[in-house]
């Protein structure tokens, strides 16, 4: 599947961004229920956060402390909502997330990170620099409670946002820092409502306390859905491993059935799922994979995987009848948003290839009529994965495939090197320009795809990525 | 594209933030009170009107300090701005000061359990420092600020 991993080994690899889906129907997948667009999940967001500052604002105080002291404390007030929410952001619901892609929400989870607990450090130093004496010692055994909570807390946040945004380059591993991540963020939490509550001046009002338990109570509630519920439903409907399929590439081809009475998922070509390979999925251990099957299989699901890290390196090795618990479907990266589209051009880079073949096979077995073009670049002719596969679509497909290599054999004629603007143009004539356009592979790839077809006229609602390197 | 969009959201949601909080520190503070953090604890400029208190009130003084006092409270703009006490000994009795100390009383019975609770903590001072303590604060008078 086309996930690229680093060198710590991370699953980098998330379902490419998508606008909203519209109902397309077609016999296998369910019609996808019409969310509210992205702007009303935005809005919700911004509420979201406001909320407690609006309390505060419409609500009585017994007197100011003064413009700053209240100016940092309402500070400190927003950074929390600010992180709290960040876990309804992680928690995956399909509705709020569909307009937007898995990926960027991921994307956006970091920034958020960094702007609250930017709003957090402010309210503490607006504190340590104007009103030093009322914080006291930094003695844990001599400090009051609540403020060593407080520091607490905001260490542990400094903690996971420096580990979170550098795990690469310190090199932390995929698994251990994901549960770190978890069990840190729960904790530091915790923290900053122990200060808030112990520190206590907002929340004397009775209407107040209200307030903030219920807050505090949907967080929970929050975690119980993501740690226990959604866990224990995954283990309702498993899914064991049927056969392990070595490909060109040092990838595998991961299929799965379903193990007991129920239907597998249905999904959408071009979708993902996160995968729980052998493990219980209350273990949070699952990492995101594109299908690659077609959509109309009736039996199994199969997900293309390259061997680019710790986990991944595992995959050949899993035996088969292995039961695995499959979170999904995710993504909006798919042509069947776009029933209208004229035909559609696929540009991939090495196992960027994976959600491509699920959207060719789906649309072979459908008979979609409409033009298709691939443009696929890899390093040499005998790690294109899939390449036989490829070679016999044409049969069902009015599909063109243009191989790119940036290291040939002799006698190659193709087009030689990276997936320059050169190489695109050439492979792209006019007509095609008023395609969908599907992107995926590395960053700098699909960045200078991106660009190129811009160049060439394409419009950005016409342009579809994922990104990767999430983690 | 969708991450200069996502980046956009993020700043709109601090700026929202920031504002709101903004809006908040002017409404419950008509007028700007600036923080004086760098200035030491002034002596009340009027002399007590009860004993000894200004041999006692370094020591006084000093066990403000110590047991945090500073953490929900401020002199002379030190400390915590909500509950200044600049005032104090202008306007109770040294035994009311006393009651205000340890969370006892009528005239602390409007206040919260959680902060009546960490007052009652100060019963356990030994009883000369709780009269230091005391006699400390009703030499605060507002000659000060």
């Amino acid at each position: 599947m086309r996930t690229r991993f680093t060198q710590a080994g991370a699953p980098a690899a998330r379902p490419r961004p998508m606008k909203a889906v519209p109902p397309v129907p077609t016999p296998s997948a369910p019609a996808p229920s019409r969310g509210l667009p992205g702007i009303c999940w935005v809005l919700i967001y911004v509420l979201l956060v406001a909320f407690p500052l609006l309390i505060l604002l419409l609500g009585p105080l017994p007197r100011g402390g003064g413009r700053w002291w209240d100016f940092s404390m309402a500070l400190g007030f927003a950074g929390l909502a600010m992180i709290g929410v960040q876990f309804l952001l992680t928690a995956r619901f399909q509705r709020a997330t569909a307009p937007f892609g898995m990926d960027i929400i991921y994307y956006f989870h970091r920034w958020a990170a960094v702007g609250g607990v930017a709003l957090v450090l402010a309210h503490y130093l607006i504190l340590r620099v104007g009103y030093g004496d009322a914080l006291g010692p930094l003695n844990p055994l001599t400090a009051p409670g609540p403020l060593t909570a407080g520091r607490l807390s905001l260490l542990l946040f400094l903690v996971i946002i420096v580990s979170s945004l550098a795990r690469q380059a310190l090199k932390l591993e995929y698994d251990a820092w994901r549960r770190w991540h978890g069990l840190l963020s729960v904790a530091a939490v915790i923290l900053a409502v122990a200060h808030v509550a112990g520190v206590g001046y907002y929340t004397h009002a009775p209407w107040k306390l209200v307030v903030w338990t219920t807050y505090s109570a949907m967080w929970l509630l929050l975690l119980a859905y993501i740690r226990l519920l959604k866990p224990w439903r995954l283990q309702q409907r498993p899914y064991e491993v049927t056969a392990v399929k070595p490909e060109r590439g040092d990838a595998w081809t991961l299929t799965l059935a379903p193990r007991g009475g129920h239907a597998p998922l249905a999904f959408r070509p071009g979708q993902f799922a996160w995968l729980s390979l052998g493990r219980s999925p209350f273990r949070a251990r699952e990492h995101p994979f594109s299908f690659s099957g077609s959509a109309e299989d009736p039996r199994t699901r199969c997900f293309t995987i390259k061997e680019l890290g710790d986990f991944t390196r595992t995959i050949g090795q899993v035996p088969a009848g292995t039961v695995a618990y499959v979170d999904g479907p995710h993504g909006v990266f798919t042509p069947d948003a776009h029933p209208d589209a004229a035909g559609f051009v696929l540009i991939a880079g090495g196992v960027g290839i994976a959600p491509m073949m699920s959207m060719l096979r789906t649309l072979a077995d459908r008979g979609d009529p409409r033009p298709l073009r691939l443009i696929f670049g890899n390093s040499s002719w005998d790690r294109v994965l899939f390449r036989e596969e490829l070679a016999g679509l044409p049969d069902r497909l009015s599909l063109q495939v243009t191989h790119v290599l940036h290291e040939p054999h002799p006698g190659w004629t193709g087009a030689t090197g990276m997936l320059t603007p050169e190489v695109i143009r050439a492979a792209l004539p006019p007509p095609v320009l008023d395609h969908v356009f599907f992107l995926c592979g590395p960053k700098p790839m699909t960045d200078s795809v991106q660009a190129t077809l811009r160049a060439l006229g394409v419009p950005l609602s016409r342009i579809h990525l994922e990104l990767f390197d999430m983690a | 594209m969708r991450e200069h969009l996502s980046r956009m959201v993020c700043l709109l949601t601090l700026v929202v933030a920031v504002g709101l909080a903004y809006l908040f520190a002017v409404r419950h503070n008509p007028l700007p009170v600036a923080p004086t953090g760098e200035a030491p604890p002034a002596r009340p400029a009027a002399a007590p009107t009860e004993d000894a208190g200004t041999m006692i009130s370094p020591r006084g003084a000093d066990l403000f300090a110590q047991h945090n006092c500073t953490s929900c409270h401020a002199i002379a703009g030190r400390g915590n701005p909500r509950y200044p006490l600049d005032d104090t000994g202008e306007y109770w009795t040294e035994e009311e000061l006393r009651h205000w100390v340890v969370g006892t009383g009528e005239v602390t019975a409007h206040l919260s359990d959680v902060v009546r609770r960490r007052k009652q903590g100060y019963l356990n001072l030994p009883e000369e420092d709780l009269q230091a303590l005391v006699a400390y604060l009703s030499t605060l008078r507002s000659g000060g600020q």
